[in-house]
């Protein structure tokens, strides 16, 4: 990443893809069982789906954004789907599914993008509020989905003998790098992240480009939400309440700057498959539950860290947010040199 | 003249929480026939106590441009840790709680400000690692009694001249976060960084040492909410705590916690913890379901977010202005 942290269409290799290349070698070698041809296929699986929802918390982060909500989000979908299935078939269950979470995503799209509210409030009354409204229509206990629900294909099915969900992450990566790099309101994403107040001095519609993120985010979610409802077959308040957080973590990890204005879908791949691989090694090395969250916590925060040790050479500024290189910090260092 | 526009900046400062509050009380008075009692009042008095300290401790790093999402199980690994030394040297053990959440917030603070990871990453990761602790140490999602003779259920429902313990300890938290935001240099500082992070370091505020000791605090007062956890309990519970950091946001906004940092005041933001507590409270007396109460907390969140703005907007418009 360059300096200035606006460079996207670079060539260079993301520093989180070294990171992912020797984190694989070494699990290879430590743990049994980890480089064989079905663990790696689970592993990609159960991947595909974060990596799609990880894609629409990009977008947001590349906004100087964050969405909590998506966590609630795919619990709706799944179980509005399954609550529809009986009375309007199962393609059409599905699309209100996804419905649900778009609309999910333009509420948060016109709080944040329309009112101007700070997106971590609003996307965590989100959350709140749409696990209360999904476990609401079911009463709080999973619903099994009815038998003969059609769709089964988009959590557990294959195409070409490759899983579904690898398929559409794929998909996804094609559909992120084109909205990104080559449309105007992939370039806007980043302009408004990198300064929301240079942005509108130059012109962009801030409130609609901000908008527009939460709704195409919460597009993949959508996507993310009905493959795991497929999945698991069920409707289920509570399908998976670590989402928004696993999804930050790898975008963290993958060296998407919080704050904004950077970040490559290639980044978001590197993340996700480095914080799922050691969760699958984990598992596979038999440590307890409590002891993994200790190991996902320690790695995430270590990933974070390695990766400003880079940074750490454009000096003290990089403190605690302050300006990233560019102008504003020059300004302020001409200051320091004069006093 | 001017002395009024000032008067009205500072009730602005209050944010949503003081009138949202009496609303409240009186909406439910008039609909909940068993509300408005004193025995009700009590309870919701007692049980304000873990969020009304994990919100100050929020609101600390909240005025300094951060926040901190390990607050909840922060909590939960201060409840066993003082269960556990309270099992072997007695109640004396409880400084254990906050003890051990100072540390995870020196942990954080240390990552934030040393090593520049952002907030939400550090305090996520801190919060990964004492969630797993707490229930490693738990054996696994359980609880762990206090042994025989180590009675601290004073700490949770005994009362003073009829008012709650933990209330007490509350009060005063509330009071001396409020003398040392406004009174000592440090709590200055934190409000220097919050405003504006290059003017405070252009003129000598030790970034690190400072922001370390923010998130310190924030850990402390986490482990405070559950040593009180302990209090009501009397058991260490490694499974407690879930969404405690979301509700302790929400407090602190309602209570005119800016999240963009550089302003904030403790009783107002343990009005706003009582405003939730009290919805919370009247919710569950009306009968409703948990999942109706559940909406209607995270309405409420995004609802303060809009009145917070529309506050702003208008104190913006005034002449005079000081944003605290």
């Amino acid at each position: 990443m360059s300096p200035s942290g606006l460079i996207v269409i670079g060539r260079k290799i993301p520093s989180a893809v070294y990171v992912l290349a020797a984190l694989g070698l070494l699990l290879a070698i430590v743990v049994p069982r980890f480089a064989t041809p079905g663990n790696l296929i689970n592993l990609l699986r159960v991947a595909g789906i974060l990596t799609i929802a990880s894609y629409g918390q990009a977008i947001i982060i590349i906004t100087a954004g964050l969405d909590f909500s998506i966590g609630s989000a795919v619990a709706l979908t799944s179980v509005l789907t399954v609550l529809l299935v009986e009375p309007l078939g199962t393609p059409i269950a599905f699309a209100c599914g996804g419905g649900a979470a778009l609309a999910v995503g333009a509420i948060n799209g016109v709080l944040i993008g329309g009112a101007r509210l700070p997106p971590f409030l609003v996307t965590l009354g989100m959350l709140i509020f749409v696990h209360g409204l999904a476990s609401l229509l079911v009463g709080g206990v999973p619903l099994e989905a009815p038998a003969g629900m059609g769709m089964m294909w988009l959590g557990k099915g294959t195409i070409f003998g490759i899983p579904t969900p690898i398929i559409l992450a794929l998909l996804g990566f094609l559909a992120l790098s084109i909205l990104l790099q080559g449309t105007t309101i992939g370039r806007y994403w980043y302009l408004v992240g990198a300064s929301a107040h240079a942005a509108r001095l130059a012109g962009v519609p801030v409130g609609l480009t901000l908008f527009l993120a939460y709704v195409v985010g919460s597009a993949f979610v959508a996507v993310a939400g009905m493959v795991l409802t497929s999945r698991v077959g069920s409707g289920q308040p509570y399908l998976f309440p670590t989402l928004p957080f696993e999804a930050i973590a790898a975008c963290a990890i993958g060296g998407l700057p919080l704050t904004g204005g950077a970040g490559r879908p290639i980044q978001v791949v590197a993340g996700v498959l480095i914080l799922t691989a050691s969760e699958n090694a984990v598992v596979l090395l038999n440590v307890s539950s409590a002891a993994q969250l200790m190991i996902v916590g320690a790695l995430m925060v270590g990933a974070v860290t390695l990766q400003h040790f880079k940074w750490r050479r454009y000096g003290k500024w990089r403190l605690y947010g302050a300006p990233r290189g560019g102008t504003e910090a020059r300004a302020v260092r001409a200051q320091r040199g004069r006093r | 003249m001017q002395t009024r526009s000032v008067a009205i900046v500072q009730l602005f400062r209050a944010g949503v929480a003081p009138p949202s509050l009496i609303i409240a009380i009186i909406l439910l008075t008039i609909s909940i026939p068993y509300f408005a009692t004193l025995s009700n009042a009590a309870t919701i008095l007692g049980a304000v106590g873990p969020l009304a300290v994990a919100a100050v401790g929020e609101m600390l790093v909240i005025v300094t441009g951060g926040f901190d999402i390990s607050v909840g199980a922060v909590a939960a690994l201060g409840s066993v840790m003082a269960a556990l030394t309270i099992n072997v040297i007695g109640p004396i053990g409880l400084v254990a709680a906050p003890a051990t959440g100072a540390f995870c917030g020196i942990l954080s603070g240390f990552l934030i400000s040393r090593l520049s990871v952002q907030p939400v990453i550090a305090t996520l990761g801190t919060m990964l690692a004492a969630r797993g602790l707490a229930l490693a140490l738990g054996g696994g999602y359980q609880t762990i009694e206090l042994g025989e003779g180590n009675n601290v259920l004073w700490l949770g429902y005994g009362r003073i001249l009829g008012i709650p313990v933990s209330f007490l300890i509350v009060i005063a938290v509330t009071v001396i976060a409020t003398l040392f935001l406004d009174h000592l240099r440090l709590g200055r500082r934190l409000m220097m960084i919050g405003s504006n992070v290059i003017s405070a370091e252009l003129i000598g505020v030790p970034l690190v040492r400072s922001i370390v000791t923010a998130y310190a605090l924030c850990g402390l007062l986490a482990g405070l909410a559950g040593m009180i956890f302990v209090g009501r309990a009397s058991a260490g519970l490694p499974t407690e705590g879930y969404g405690l950091e979301l509700q302790a946001i929400a407090a602190a906004v309602m209570g005119g916690t800016a999240l963009s940092g550089g302003v904030g005041w403790p009783p107002f933001v343990l009005i706003g913890a009582l405003f939730i507590q009290t919805l919370v409270n009247g919710l569950n007396l009306a009968g409703l379901s948990p999942f109706v109460v559940e909406l209607a907390t995270g309405a409420v969140i995004v609802f303060a977010g809009l009145l917070d703005l529309a506050i702003r907007r208008f104190a913006a418009a005034q002449p005079e202005t000081h944003g605290g």
